[in-house]
């Protein structure tokens, strides 16, 4: 396991999630995220993005499978990433359309309180259909706003 | 999705750093990295300042890899924005990092975390391209 333990919980807070992939040319590329399910056993996460975010994702994942996921907690700016090898992707099924629209109802709550529009919040990003992308984290960073971010945090000892 | 060109001009309610912009990057290994920054500042029609605090693994791969993308919200209207950006200069002083020193105090403020902004280096990139997402 790469993922601290710690971060199970973590992840399943309402977190501001963004994707990125690389083509091989090294033009970066990001995807808006509309939710992540992580299977700690795995260190697997399943990224959840509207399609129409993912076109020129897709294209850098069939030349160079790797993709990033970055999330950060609103009220701190604790945030970490997960990098490691692309898996799959494909539809999202109905349970998880419900999932990422819950999730995307509390992100939108956090971010009405701090004075912004949810309704143009999840305008700007809830769009159907969704796909939902399968990675296994290799690496972790701690992305949290101090000195020294950034760095690759160790992997818990088995 | 509209791909009509657009102007740096069009989208400046976009880079007033109200929502925190989202940038990736590319090792030269190919391996993608993605985090937040405080602010895009306009420099001018076409070149963007972005603030070189603390993202360490941004810094270096856009010092061996020169592309970078950001994508900016306006916080009138939510419309997003992806800027594809070249990586030219970084600047310690003069007009654009004293300005954008002073803009990054004022958001440390609004967002009670004064001390973590300290703004190391105005990064200066080239505007390839400007699309609505």
């Amino acid at each position: 396991m790469v993922v601290p333990p710690g971060h199970v919980d973590f992840l399943r807070q309402p977190l501001s999630f963004w994707l990125a992939t690389a083509a091989l040319d090294n033009t970066p590329e990001v995807i808006k995220c509309t939710g992540v399910l992580f299977q700690p056993e795995t260190d697997t996460f399943t990224c959840f993005a509207p399609l129409k975010f993912c076109r020129t994702g897709f294209r850098h994942l069939e030349e160079n499978p790797v993709m990033a996921l970055v999330g950060v907690e609103l009220y701190t700016y604790e945030g970490y990433q997960y990098k490691g090898p692309y898996i799959s992707h494909r539809e999202c099924s109905t349970g998880e359309v419900a999932f990422q629209l819950a999730y995307m109802k509390q992100l939108t709550d956090i971010l009405h309180s701090f004075g912004y529009s949810g309704p143009g919040y999840y305008k700007a990003y809830v769009h159907h259909p969704f796909v939902a992308f399968t990675f296994r984290a290799t690496q972790v960073f701690d992305q949290s706003p101090k000195s020294g971010t950034g760095g690759e945090l160790a992997k818990p000892a088995t | 999705m509209n791909r009509k060109e657009m102007k740096l001009e069009e989208i400046m309610s976009a880079l007033q750093g109200v929502i925190p912009t989202i940038v990736a990057t590319s090792s030269a290994d190919h391996i993608p990295n993605v985090t937040y920054i405080s602010q895009v500042y306009y420099v001018d029609e076409g070149h963007v300042a972005l603030s070189y605090q603390f993202f360490n693994k941004t810094i270096r791969n856009v010092r061996e890899n020169p592309l970078l993308v950001a994508i900016v919200t306006s916080p009138l209207d939510y419309k997003l924005y992806k800027l594809k950006l070249l990586y030219r200069e970084s600047q310690t002083s003069g007009e654009i990092f004293e300005n954008m020193e002073i803009q990054l105090e004022a958001l440390a403020h609004v967002k009670r975390k004064e001390g973590i902004f300290k703004l190391r280096a105005a990064d200066i990139y080239e505007v390839l391209s400007i699309e609505e997402i």
